[in-house]
């Protein structure tokens, strides 16, 4: 294969990872924004109240004031709502930026959580819909990891769609009970994130190459470059990722170090 | 009194109802209470006093979602009236509604003059 064209497949797995991501924040970005929607409705009644109050002779001063503290909290809850969705949509468009940021001790939960909601309504949006929503069993005692959130994203993008993939499979094959968890655990010296899926499983002689470069069981829209830049991401940041799978069970387990020596963390100033 | 209870797990829809029912609540045509989960929603419809005319329930709620919820209370109060809202309207969600059983089914952001017209009609006299 050509740079040029093993260049080309990378692009595209890219762009399917935005087109994922991208699904994912429209469906995200909605709750804040129809909050935003229906304050900003409310406080133009608000306007209308006050206007006939103080159209009245006698206007009631005090009834005029807590119109007006509503109109102020309203305001408040609009530009919290903003600000929620605007979060949604920075946080996870990092993942288009070319330069790799350095990593920043982070709450693995929280990441695992919120990729996977992106990667379980990505799925969904392409009509490609796991019949469950992901499961979580996530470690609340877990210490924080030094990772690039954008790139460990990705890697829970990748293995969490491929996951309701995979149960949307078997969900049409058989009608089992299917479900897709994801949960994190401390195995010293580890940091664990398992997705488990109830799919078909990945046959034993695909097991061995799924993480090669352009290697997809997949049939057409698979570029097979999903498992191999996770991997590539994982080994970057001094971790492992392995694969377990069986007729009816699938589980990739991703350990991160829990400390990196050469990164330690600074000491505290306080 | 007449209650109109709303299942949710954001708390805003809370001072959303609050004033865009300002006038009824005042003159007390209509009593909202607020759960915000399917869990304290049963719990609100459990209590003796409750007298709950109408539901509306979100959809995607963590625990007891509202699908789960207008399960239970088609067990428990089978005539209830229970509408589900959503902001993530789907095909698979409307069919779902319909064979649990929703009495109707609603997307956000929420038409308060059609939300208007379904309360007052289930409170005014």
């Amino acid at each position: 294969m050509t740079d040029e064209l093993q260049s080309q497949l990378v692009k595209q797995q890219h762009l399917a990872t935005l087109g994922t991501l991208t699904a994912g924040i429209a469906h995200e970005v909605k709750n804040p924004l129809n909050f935003v929607i229906n304050f900003a409705q409310a406080s133009v009644e608000l306007t209308q109240s006050l206007a006939e109050l103080i159209a009245e002779p006698n206007p009631d001063a005090a009834e005029i004031a807590e119109l007006v503290a509503e109109l102020r909290a309203n305001a408040e809850t609009i530009e919290r709502q903003g600000q929620r969705a605007l979060e949604i949509i920075t946080g996870t468009l990092s993942l288009s930026r070319a330069a790799a940021p350095a990593p920043q001790p982070t709450d693995l939960g929280e990441l695992v959580e919120r990729y996977s909601q992106l990667a379980y309504h990505g799925v969904r949006g392409r009509g490609a819909g796991p019949a469950a929503p992901v499961e979580f069993e996530l470690d609340p005692e877990l210490p924080q990891v030094a990772v690039v959130e954008p790139e460990l994203g990705r890697v829970v993008l990748n293995l969490v769609g491929n996951a309701c993939e995979a149960i949307a499979a078997s969900d049409r094959a058989q009608g089992a009970d299917p479900a897709v968890t994801v949960s994190t655990r401390r195995a010293d010296p580890w940091a664990e994130i398992r997705v488990r899926d109830t799919g078909p499983g990945i046959p034993p002689e695909a097991r061995e190459r799924v993480f090669e470069p352009f290697f997809t069981t997949k049939d057409d829209d698979g570029t097979g470059l999903g498992l191999a830049i996770s991997r590539d991401i994982v080994l970057r940041h001094d971790g492992e990722i392995e694969l377990r799978s069986e007729p009816g069970e699938t589980e990739f387990v991703v350990r991160l170090p829990l400390e990196s020596p050469e990164r330690a963390p600074a000491p505290s100033t306080r | 009194m007449r209650t109109v209870l709303i299942v949710d797990d954001e708390q805003d829809v809370k001072p959303l109802f609050e004033q865009r029912f300002r006038r009824q609540i005042r003159d007390g045509t209509v009593h909202f209470e607020f759960a915000s989960s399917g869990a304290e929603a049963l719990e609100t419809l459990g209590q003796s006093d409750a007298d709950v005319v109408l539901i509306l329930s979100d959809i995607r709620m963590d625990g007891m979602d509202g699908f789960a919820l207008l399960s239970e209370i088609r067990k428990k109060w089978p005539p209830m009236p229970v509408y589900l809202v959503t902001a993530f309207d789907a095909a698979s969600y409307r069919e779902q509604a319909v064979e649990l059983g929703a009495s109707g089914y609603l997307t956000k952001p929420v038409d308060f003059t059609k939300v208007k017209d379904l309360i007052l009609e289930r409170t005014d006299e």
